[in-house]
């Protein structure tokens, strides 16, 4: 994967860099101290994990995040002292948010489940004919095909409203889902009226797929967003 | 207009009021008056207090210069005699002029009866008047400036500037823990003196300087060659008297609009100089500048002056009124950035404010 460091401090791009030198699947590391030499750098060098600082003198990092390719999207993770513009952040689809100063195994976390989510788009955007019929995560699988879901080969009970709840979150291959976004995708309501459904919804998977509910490991909550699915 | 209508309600409330009392008392004294005249009776003494309410304000905000208790109320005196023989003059031309007397009066008559009568009596209520402007305002400045020390420490501890400083010591600790050391050292003296309780409104310039030096040594192992900013100070002004965090916010937006990732790098300077009894204070950058109030982003956008700077300026116009100048303007030509110079009183002694 080829990777961007955008940040005006230059520690703070070598911090990303010493953590990012460590994943193997990580094979190439650019580094912008601008915005504008950012957005020249998504054009040119078509990056697959795009990390943006937000607060930058000439153009902030959504600035930057706009002028990604819509063709071949790269993940997005914005890398920030700031914690007010998360909701902002994934209202763009973004593909994760970190918190400055932050520790390796979050970033090393976020690249793993980044690699996941861009396999993921591209066979979907390719319309691939060997797009997975199966996936999961944990030991759970769902098979498309058939709407069956598995939990350590045992078939698992879920109502229709589970089961689509289950399928928008995988489908998203690792990015969060706003409540919002949930409940228009597999309800159909245009208002928020009702995101507590789209909770209790997730508390009964949880319930159904999860070894300990209490402490969910795979469908993990984005505080005061939504949810995502963790392998 | 707002201000004109709630001290005419104020007034015309206390008419009522008093005339409640006076329907009462002509009664217990067997005669008969109509509510209709006891209430234009009232109205005719209180509107003009209502009248008289400006001037007297206006002579307690000049009085407020004047420091001693003994010495502000020899000063109202006078004014309160002035004020209250008018007012009781105007009161009794009114009541004249729409016939309220109940025994013949003349012009002259009907002024002098009403002078005699409550001259005395308008002291009190001049007394009053004044009072409650001097207590409004005391409680005003008060706020304001618990407000202003507020302001400036939340200022002064932006939460993503110490976020981000702990993030450039992270990236440190690996590759430079000597670098990593030095800036964990001047960021805890930077919080120490922040949260030193003792550092009142006021501090010397030395210090002032000294948190602004810790200040810039972080943000220089930030941004590494890319800033570099100096000190010039006049070592005459050094035991100035300025107010506390003064200068922070100005060299903080100096870096902020400064460090224009061009490829170029930001130059800062803080300067200090005394002329005789004025000290002035200079923070210069090389950005992109102002444009009227407000600074120009690297987009060549306005970019707002911050809060920071608003705070800097109120705190400024509080503590020595006209006697201070703060301008944010373009350095001249050929240099280019902006240029914030605050001009104020030279003085060593704190007490010298309050």
């Amino acid at each position: 994967m080829r990777a961007i460091i955008v940040d005006d401090e230059a520690p703070a791009r070598r911090r990303l860099r010493g953590v990012l030198q460590q994943i193997n699947t990580v094979t190439r590391i650019d580094e912008c101290a601008s915005g504008r030499d950012a957005v020249e750098l998504l054009k040119r060098g078509a990056p697959d994990l795009v990390f943006l600082d937000i607060q930058m003198p000439d153009l902030d990092g959504f600035a930057v995040a706009a002028a990604a390719s819509e063709e071949r999207p790269p993940a997005i993770v914005f890398v920030t002292a700031y914690d007010e513009h998360a909701v902002r952040a994934f209202e763009i689809q973004a593909f994760d948010y970190l918190l400055k100063p932050f520790d390796d195994e979050r970033v090393i976390a976020t690249v793993k489940r980044a690699e996941d989510f861009l396999e993921w788009i591209r066979r979907e955007q390719s319309g691939d004919a060997g797009a997975p019929v199966m996936r999961g995560f944990g030991d759970v699988t769902v098979d498309f095909a058939t709407h069956r879901v598995r939990r350590a080969g045992k078939l698992a009970e879920l109502r229709p409203k589970e089961y689509a709840l289950l399928v928008a979150l995988l489908r998203r291959g690792g990015r969060v889902a706003s409540r919002l976004e949930l409940l228009r995708e597999v309800w159909g309501y245009a208002e928020d009226v009702m995101s507590r459904t789209v909770d209790t919804h997730v508390a009964m998977l949880r319930r159904k797929l999860e070894h300990d509910p209490a402490h969910p490991r795979h469908i993990v909550t984005v505080r005061t967003f939504g949810y995502r699915i963790e392998r | 207009m707002k201000r004109a209508l709630i001290v005419f309600g104020a007034w015309t409330a206390v008419a009522f009021l008093f005339a409640i009392q006076m329907h009462y008392q002509v009664v217990s004294q067997g005669n008969e008056r109509t509510w209709g005249w006891i209430i234009a009776w009232q109205l005719a003494g209180w509107w003009s207090w209502a009248l008289f309410t400006a001037p007297v304000c206006a002579f307690a905000a000049w009085a407020v210069r004047i420091r001693r208790p003994a010495a502000l109320i020899a000063a109202h005196l006078p004014m309160a005699l002035a004020i209250g023989v008018a007012c009781a003059g105007s009161e009794g031309f009114v009541k004249w002029a729409l016939g309220l007397y109940r025994t013949p009066h003349t012009f002259a008559t009907g002024i002098t009866d009403s002078v005699a009568m409550y001259w005395t009596f308008n002291l009190l209520v001049y007394a009053m008047v004044a009072g409650l402007y001097h207590a409004w305002r005391a409680a005003r400045l008060e706020m304001q400036l618990v407000q202003a020390r507020l302001d400036a420490l939340v200022g002064q501890l932006q939460p993503h500037f110490l976020f981000n400083t702990l993030h450039t010591i992270s990236a440190f600790v690996l590759e430079d823990p000597k670098q990593a050391n030095r800036m964990i050292t001047r960021l805890s003296e930077l919080l120490r003196q922040s949260f030193n309780r003792e550092r009142g409104p006021l501090v010397t310039l030395e210090e002032e300087l000294e948190l602004l030096d810790h200040y810039v040594a972080i943000q220089e192992a930030r941004f590494g060659d890319r800033l570099r900013v100096t000190f010039r100070v006049d070592p005459r002004a050094a035991a100035a008297v300025v107010p506390t965090l003064l200068l922070q916010p100005l060299v903080e937006n100096a870096i902020r609009y400064g460090v224009v990732p061009n490829g170029g790098v930001a130059e800062v300077e803080i300067a200090a100089t005394r002329e005789g009894d004025r000290l002035h204070l200079q923070v210069r950058d090389n950005g992109p500048g102002v444009n009227g109030d407000k600074r120009v982003d690297g987009n060549g956008a306005e970019a707002g002056s911050g809060l920071g700077i608003a705070n800097t300026r109120a705190r400024l116009q509080e503590l020595y009124g006209a006697g201070h100048r703060f301008d944010l303007t373009n350095a001249p030509a050929p240099t280019r950035g902006a240029l914030a110079t605050i001009e104020i009183p030279y003085s060593d002694n704190a007490r010298d404010h309050r």
